[in-house]
């Protein structure tokens, strides 16, 4: 997939993951990486990136397990660049399924409609 | 997990990324990771989710390409004076004793300036003329007591964004100044105690003249830079000079952190340079008892052209 559109998505899903509670990070990537196709090394630059940019807010907790573990949370600045972007998202997303299922969504369907086209156009030159 | 972290520490440093975001991205990971060993996990399945470090470092620094210093808020303070810029290039001329005064973009296209503060502001001179915007402290003869550090000023100066700053000219006795996103072509400095930051600046020229200031630049770009210094300190982390840097200085000592420039010139009496990641091309020392010390990892060719001082050494390893 394209690397640009997928750090779109992904930025959507962190920010998904982040309306609902406080995580720290490696939960953050387990959330999403159990969904999709995606490791740390997308998932962390995201959330330093949106970190920067005060979309979300850092801070320490103990864990159960000792060390302190760096929990981020979302800022309302965050929230409301989360709800542009979601709606961003569900206008385009509609619109490509829109496009790509116009007269059904079953393959042999759109196979066939293909071919007899083809062998139109052919016949026609 | 410390191999991980030690090639990470690697290849942040070759996408030259500053010391500190290097400290916190690697203090990320080491919990990250700790936690994903506490879960369980094995140590391929670590691999397989945190995937290579060379790639978490590419990703970082292209984060960092638009990255900009976080301006100053200007919300608490009170908008002074606005004016319309109609070219796209303008010079700036400011004049101060004590007031402290910040230097940011603003996204219109009129010079803001904001204060804060007690004093009496009407008593500054003010005016953008025939492209050239100009604010002095107002002219004090002998000692005047009711300027207490206690009333100062605070300045914020918004210039517009897409407007060239062909020359930006500063003189203060002992503001402390900061300087944010410009992109000037002729930065000219001149400070008797305050002290000055600059940060993610762009500039051609800069021209620096500081007695016992000190000054801070970080994560700028510069083509040349002159320093002159009596007792202040200068730091410099994470510069680009693409051309020569010279610097004089009395006492005051030189830190250099992940800097790189063509000819480095540095007239010295006992001020010393210290460089950690410090890639000039060429030394040239002059001094009585300062030293040049620099600590590289990759090991660039220096050529050490001159060195002339009393008990100075250069030290490059």
């Amino acid at each position: 997939m394209n690397a640009q559109f997928k750090r779109g998505i992904i930025e959507l899903c962190v920010l998904s993951v982040l309306v609902e509670k406080d995580m720290y990070g490696y939960l953050i990537i387990n959330q999403l990486s159990d969904f999709i196709d995606v490791n740390e090394n997308t998932i962390y630059p995201i959330l330093r990136r949106l970190t920067k940019e005060d979309y979300f807010e850092t801070y320490l907790e103990e864990s159960n397990e000792g060390a302190p573990r760096k929990y981020y949370k979302m800022t309302e600045k965050g929230f409301i660049y989360y709800l542009r972007l979601r709606e961003e998202w569900d206008a385009f997303i509609g619109g490509v399924y829109q496009i790509i299922n116009q007269g059904g969504k079953k393959n042999e369907e759109i196979f066939r409609r293909f071919k007899t086209r083809i062998t139109e156009t052919k016949a026609n030159k | 997990m410390k191999k991980y972290l030690e090639d990470l520490r690697q290849e942040l440093q070759k996408q030259k990324l500053t010391n500190k975001e290097i400290e916190e991205i690697i203090a990320d990971h080491e919990e990250m990771i700790r936690t994903a060993m506490e879960e369980g996990l094995s140590e391929e399945q670590i691999k397989a989710k945190f995937g290579q470090p060379k790639q978490v470092a590419e990703e970082l620094a292209d984060n960092n390409e638009d990255v900009v210093a976080e301006q100053d808020d200007n919300d608490d303070l009170v908008l002074w004076k606005t004016y319309q810029v109609e070219h796209d290039s303008l010079s700036v001329d400011v004049n101060l004793i004590s007031e402290d005064i910040t230097y940011q973009l603003s996204d219109s296209s009129e010079i803001k300036v904001y204060y804060e503060g007690k004093a009496k502001v009407e008593k500054y001179e003010i005016s953008y003329e025939k492209n050239e915007f100009r604010l002095s402290a107002p002219k004090r003869l002998g000692f005047n007591f009711s300027f207490g550090k206690g009333d100062d000023l605070r300045f914020v100066v918004e210039l517009p964004k897409h407007v060239v700053v062909k020359e930006l000219k500063h003189v203060t006795i002992s503001s402390d100044s900061t300087f944010k996103n410009l992109k000037v072509n002729d930065l000219k400095v001149n400070t008797t105690s305050g002290d000055l930051v600059i940060t993610h600046n762009q500039i051609e020229k800069f021209k620096l003249n500081s007695v016992s200031g000190d000054c801070s630049i970080e994560d700028s770009k510069i083509v040349e830079f002159n320093l002159s210094q009596v007792s202040g300190d200068t730091e410099l982390d994470h510069v680009t000079i693409s051309g020569n840097f010279k610097a004089n200085t009395v006492s005051g000592d030189v830190e250099l952190n992940d800097v790189t420039c063509e000819d480095f010139e540095m007239h010295a009496v006992s001020g010393d340079v210290d460089g950690k990641e410090f890639y000039p091309k060429k030394v040239t020392l002059k001094s009585v008892s300062g030293d040049v010390n620099i600590k590289n990892q990759e090991k660039r060719y220096i050529e050490i052209v001159k060195k002339s001082t009393l008990s100075g050494e250069i030290n490059i390893g």
